[in-house]
């Protein structure tokens, strides 16, 4: 009997950490949310009974200040966008008529590296001298080893590092799957608006996340090896503050944007009505999508920087309320002439309208200037994006959770406890959040106030109580319903969007036959063309699983680990060499299973996939990443550009490097490409020899450039020149060390390659992957092509 | 003095036309999404319009634009952006540094300057007359005050309620802020530090005592004396 | 794509004018020929970019949503440098003292 159970058990254990499917994934974000939800709602309550009186000592001084910042972290980075996205991987590709997502192992390992994020961050509480305590916005200064010492910053930092990886790999998921995947017929407009919402959101993520990557990365630098780019003299605090916000801003429309379309999909299938100027409202989401990249100094206003930028940005910021505005009125518009159908997401729906208004008025108020001299780092701020957060954000994500509940679970929730839930939580917060624009004086982040502050903030203090209690409301219902709840049928809302059309729950495959939209948009379900149906394609692998598992041991090895040894002032423990070992083991496995074509889907014959046609999946996806790794490079180029202009001169430590092997490096680097695209034409004319003796002559250049820069780089440091010489010193290791490390992963890269036209895997028509790394080698190129004169000659 | 208007006045009538907009406009739309959320209540589930979008169908964007909804979003950007634009009045005025011009540097006419030092966790004020108070800002009636602020640590932001005045104390820059005292005398709150420095933050704070020209002198007099 | 001449041309061309920049900018700056050698630089540099992107990334063969990618990260670089240095040209520096 014992053996039976063993059994179960790791049959159990083995479908959920080797899944792919979409499905699966989704359903395992929307769980882990919760549970971080939980963990900062926890954090948010003591903080409320902290401040429900003045002179209170329940939770005081750093430690007020690490629940503070922890409370806004899990709840940003680890509750609302992992719940949005685990809501679109289950629902998105069956909005599109597709059967999964376009890189199925990809998001299988965005899942286990958010995973592993949450784990760090959370263990961060208990390394010595505590987690990070410097509020969710990490100013430099205060994040300097100096003023925060102890490991409790670096592992947030690593664990924010590792969430931004996953989500890179996120973003070129989505945008390849919603641009390429969508069946045929379903064109941009009928795609439903959640689906529309995510596209904006991934491409918010595209150009918001490197930049956070890269400044995360510099203040690692800085606490851990002595760089002092945060802390310089004139400004380095301001170049924290400038990369920060500049994914600070574009960060608050990716959490807001999912939310926004699970709200407009809700109220139009409530009110049986089509969404109003869907179009309209598709537009104005473009324009905030890109106007969101141009406001971020409306968080610097009080800085001290140029009036002319202040009132740039206060004019875009302005501007940019203008496309929300037109999405709400559109949402409410849509109401007009329906038949309204009262269910909890419905409801969950139209009150997070009414608190858009709120919250969006008073953040008008703080996109002018003096307004905001007087509303910055006080409750009033908190107000606006609580009421946002909590009011719009969430409200919408508790909609979605309800709406698609029947549908994920097969099951009805109660509807009863539903609108309880609604109703505790709807009129608990407004005496939580609206209290706080009346304390419009009191700073923020503090523990205890002047007494003229006491009532508000007793209010606010019942109100987060029912607030919070409000939640085990669904816990319960969710629960118990799908335990015991009625089945549900396939569209209990006679909705009429693509994923109310199939089982409740889907099935594998998630539709019955291929998905095709007619003219008329009348959805139809062909049998199975050309065999795609009864292809045995292989789902299962425990590589991504094994490099989240890495990802993880290096992390928890920072602090609960004995040191091995000690390379470049960087202690490798026991569990960081065994994480790194798993990720490096996993990585071999997942290129090996490529190489015997395992993974191998193939594509439906006819799709919408306007505007990348022709481009196949896996390119549109290199091309996503290389912009991405491009921003990333960018940043740090314009590290340089920053420090440079402000320091008229290099001191201390500068040194003007050797041009010789700065030229001979640039010589090596520009001939490895050259091969590398001589070896790419030989393939094309089916030459696979010729492919091969230039791959190889590509990856020994590579080699040859490493090799010179370790040379370089012993030389430098044995005169003394090393990475806390000086600003010139510190640009050059980053900059030249993170592209060298590219360098390394551009070669085993074309390594992979040359064992795969071993194997025999090339042909002239087929020679997937050349194209894509000769791409990322041509990035690799374009980084040097700068950093060869920024370094040797300037 | 007269046409010097304060700093909290400039703040107040600014916030009272932002919050007259803010509520006409806002209490309009939530209106109207009330309004419409009960008109148009189903009898029953099975209530459905004649043209709504049914099960089975995939409706496509529809492309003709009423022309009262550009109206709508025509005007909601020229209110907005018409205010943005008004604001630039006020800011302008504020970021003036109207002590400049002013001769009597030294504390002794209708204007001073007093640096600030933030440092972890205290307010250190070094007055023209050349004495250092601590957490303790003193202040005569009727007088322009240039905040000239700085940090010897890390980022804290100076910030005083009553004078709705505030600016970040960043290390390695100076940055200004102005206020003018009230013609009567009392005491009008604290400094307060809004930008989070440590465990000290809350901590951090200064009362503002703003005393007459007489009373003044004296407590200079006993701050550079005894 | 065109066929294997007409590629080896293009690469060889772009290789020869990528190495040649690289020559050029040592000779120019070393003998004080560029008067201003960060502007020089940056149009060398931009050149040569230009190159790759076209030639060895094939970036004229691709869909226009694909080569406005690359594109739209250089507007959005430009923005956040440009707001970043202007900012700190303005400040007021102070040494403690």
């Amino acid at each position: 009997m014992s053996e039976g159970y063993l059994n179960q058990v790791s049959r159990f254990l083995w479908r959920w950490l080797t899944t792919t499917n979409h499905k699966d994934i989704g359903l395992l974000y929307i769980l882990t949310s919760i549970y971080f939800f939980l963990v900062a709602g926890v954090l948010g309550m003591l903080i409320r009974t902290q401040l429900a009186k003045p002179g209170s000592s329940v939770l005081i001084g750093n430690e007020y200040n690490e629940a503070v910042t922890m409370h806004g972290l899990f709840m940003l980075l680890w509750f609302v966008s992992p719940l949005a996205f685990g809501l679109a991987n289950y629902i998105v590709p069956l909005q599109i008529g597709a059967r999964d997502l376009a890189f199925p192992r990809l998001n299988a390992l965005s899942y286990w590296l958010y995973l592993a994020s949450g784990l760090i961050a959370l263990a961060s509480f208990f390394a010595p001298g505590g987690t990070a305590s410097t509020g969710w916005t990490l100013y430099a200064p205060l994040t300097s080893e100096i003023y925060s010492p102890g490991k409790g910053l670096d592992l947030v930092g690593l664990a924010v590092i590792l969430f931004s990886a996953s989500v890179t790999l996120g973003t070129i998921n989505f945008l390849v799957t919603i641009v390429k995947m969508r069946a045929p017929g379903m064109t941009w407009a009928r795609l439903p608006m959640f689906s529309w919402t995510i596209v904006f959101t991934v491409l918010l993520m595209l150009w918001a996340f490197p930049t956070l990557i890269a400044a995360v990365f510099l203040l690692f630098l800085d606490r851990n090896f002595g760089t002092r780019f945060y802390d310089s003299p004139l400004g380095g605090s301001y170049l924290w503050a400038h990369l920060f916000w500049f994914f600070g801003h574009p960060e608050v429309y990716i959490l807001l944007f999912p939310a926004l379309g699970i709200i407009a999909d809700v109220i139009s299938t409530f009110s049986r009505r089509q969404l109003f100027a869907k179009h309209i409202i598709v537009l104005g989401l473009s324009l905030g999508t890109a106007l969101s990249f141009l406001v971020w100094v409306h968080h610097m206003f009080i800085t001290g920087i140029a009036l002319e930028i202040r009132k740039i940005q206060s004019f875009t910021t302005a501007i940019i309320s203008v496309p929300f505005e037109m999405t709400v009125i559109a949402m409410i518009l849509t109401l007009w002439r329906g038949r309204i159908w009262y269910t909890t997401p419905m409801l969950f729906a139209l009150g997070s309208i009414f608190n858009f208004i709120i919250g969006g008025a008073t953040g008008v108020a703080l996109s002018s200037v003096p307004l905001d001299i007087a509303f910055r780092g006080t409750y009033w701020v908190v107000g606006h994006f609580h009421y946002i957060v909590a009011g719009v954000i969430t409200f919408g994500l508790m909609a979605g959770l309800y709406y698609w509940f029947p549908k994920i679970t097969g099951r009805m929730y109660n509807e009863t406890l539903g609108k309880i839930h609604f109703a505790i939580a709807f009129f608990s917060m407004h005496p939580l959040y609206l209290s706080w624009f009346l304390l419009m004086d009191m700073p923020r982040r503090i523990y205890d106030y002047a007494p003229e502050w006491a009532t508000f903030n007793l209010i606010s203090t019942i109100g987060a109580f029912i607030f919070g209690a409000s939640f085990i409301l669904p816990l319960i219902n969710f629960t118990y319903s799908l335990w015991r709840g009625p089945r549900a049928p396939d569209n209990p809302w006679n909705a009429y969007t693509l994923e109310w059309l199939t089982k409740s729950p889907p099935p594998r495959h998630n539709f019955e036959g291929e998905v095709m939209i007619a003219g008329d948009g009348r959805v139809l379900f062909l049998a199975t063309n050309g065999g795609y149906h009864h292809v045995h394609v292989e789902h299962r692998t425990l590589t991504p699983f094994g490099i989240g598992l890495g990802a993880l041991l290096v992390g928890l090895g920072l602090i609960y680990s004995p040191t091995l040894f000690t390379i470049f002032n960087l202690n490798v423990t026991l569990l960081s060499l065994a994480g790194i070992l798993t990720v490096a083991v996993s990585l071999l496995a997942w290129a090996w299973g490529d190489l015997r074509d395992r993974f191998v889907i193939p594509e439906p014959k006819t799709v919408e996939d306007w505007p990348l046609s022709g481009v196949d999946k896996v390119r549109s996806g290199v091309w996503v990443f290389l912009v991405g790794d491009m921003f990333l490079f960018g940043t740090l180029i314009g590290t340089w550009l920053f420090v440079r202009t402000r320091s008229l001169v290099w001191e201390p430590g500068y040194l003007s490097h050797d041009l010789a092997i700065g030229l001979v490096n640039t010589f090596i680097l520009f001939t490895a490409t050259y091969f590398y695209l001589l070896g790419y034409i030989f393939i094309r004319r089916g030459s696979t020899a010729g492919f091969i003796m230039n791959m190889v002559l590509a990856t020994a250049l590579a080699i040859a450039f490493l090799l010179v820069k370790v040379v370089e780089w012993s030389h430098l440091v044995s005169i003394g020149y090393t990475l806390n010489t000086g600003l010139q010193a510190q640009l050059y290791y980053t900059l030249t060390g993170v592209h060298g490390l590219h360098v390394l992963f551009g070669a085993l890269a074309t390594v992979y390659i040359v064992a795969k036209a071993l194997r025999g895997g090339y042909t002239r028509e087929s020679h997937k992957g050349v194209v894509e790394i000769g791409l990322y080698w041509g990035m690799v190129e374009m980084v040097w092509v700068f950093l060869f004169p920024m370094f040797y000659l300037l | 003095m007269a046409e010097i208007v304060a700093t909290e006045e400039v703040f107040w009538r600014l916030f009272t036309l932002y919050l007259m907009g803010g509520l006409l406009l806002g209490g309009i739309a939530s209106f109207i999404l009330w309004y419409l959320a009960f008109r148009y209540k189903a009898g029953s589930p099975e209530d459905i319009p004649p043209d709504a979008p049914r099960p089975g169908f995939i409706p496509s964007a529809i492309l003709r634009t009423p022309s009262w909804s550009k109206l709508i979003l025509i005007s909601t950007g020229v209110i907005v952006t018409g205010l943005t634009l008004y604001s630039f009045i006020p800011l302008d005025y504020l970021s003036q540094t109207p002590v400049v011009q002013s001769p009597s540097l030294d504390g002794s006419g209708d204007a001073m300057v007093i640096w600030v030092e933030s440092r972890q966790f205290a307010w250190i004020f070094k007055y023209p007359q050349g004495f250092t108070s601590v957490n303790r800002l003193v202040l005569p009636t009727n007088t322009l005050v240039e905040f000239k602020v700085v940090s010897s640590d890390v980022w804290h932001a100076f910030g005083i309620p009553y004078f709705k005045v505030k600016v970040d104390a960043i290390p390695g820059v100076v940055n200004s802020v102005w206020i003018k005292t009230p013609s009567k005398p009392g005491s009008y709150g604290y400094v307060w530090c809004y930008e989070l420095c440590g465990a000290g933050h809350t901590i951090m704070r200064a009362p503002v005592e703003v005393v007459d020209r007489g009373a003044f002198e004296e407590w200079v007099r006993s701050m550079r004396g005894g | 794509m065109e066929g294997f001449r007409a590629s080896l041309a293009i690469y060889t061309f772009t290789w020869i004018a990528l190495v040649g920049g690289a020559v050029l900018e040592v000779v120019f700056i070393l003998n004080g020929i560029a008067r201003w050698p960060e502007l020089f630089v940056l149009g060398v540099s931009g050149f040569q970019v230009t190159l790759i992107l076209l030639f060895y990334m094939h970036l004229r063969d691709e869909p226009l949503s694909i080569k406005a990618m690359p594109f739209i990260t250089l507007l959005l670089l430009i923005a956040l440098l440009a707001s970043a240095i202007t900012s700190v040209l303005a400040c007021t520096p102070y040494v403690a003292g």
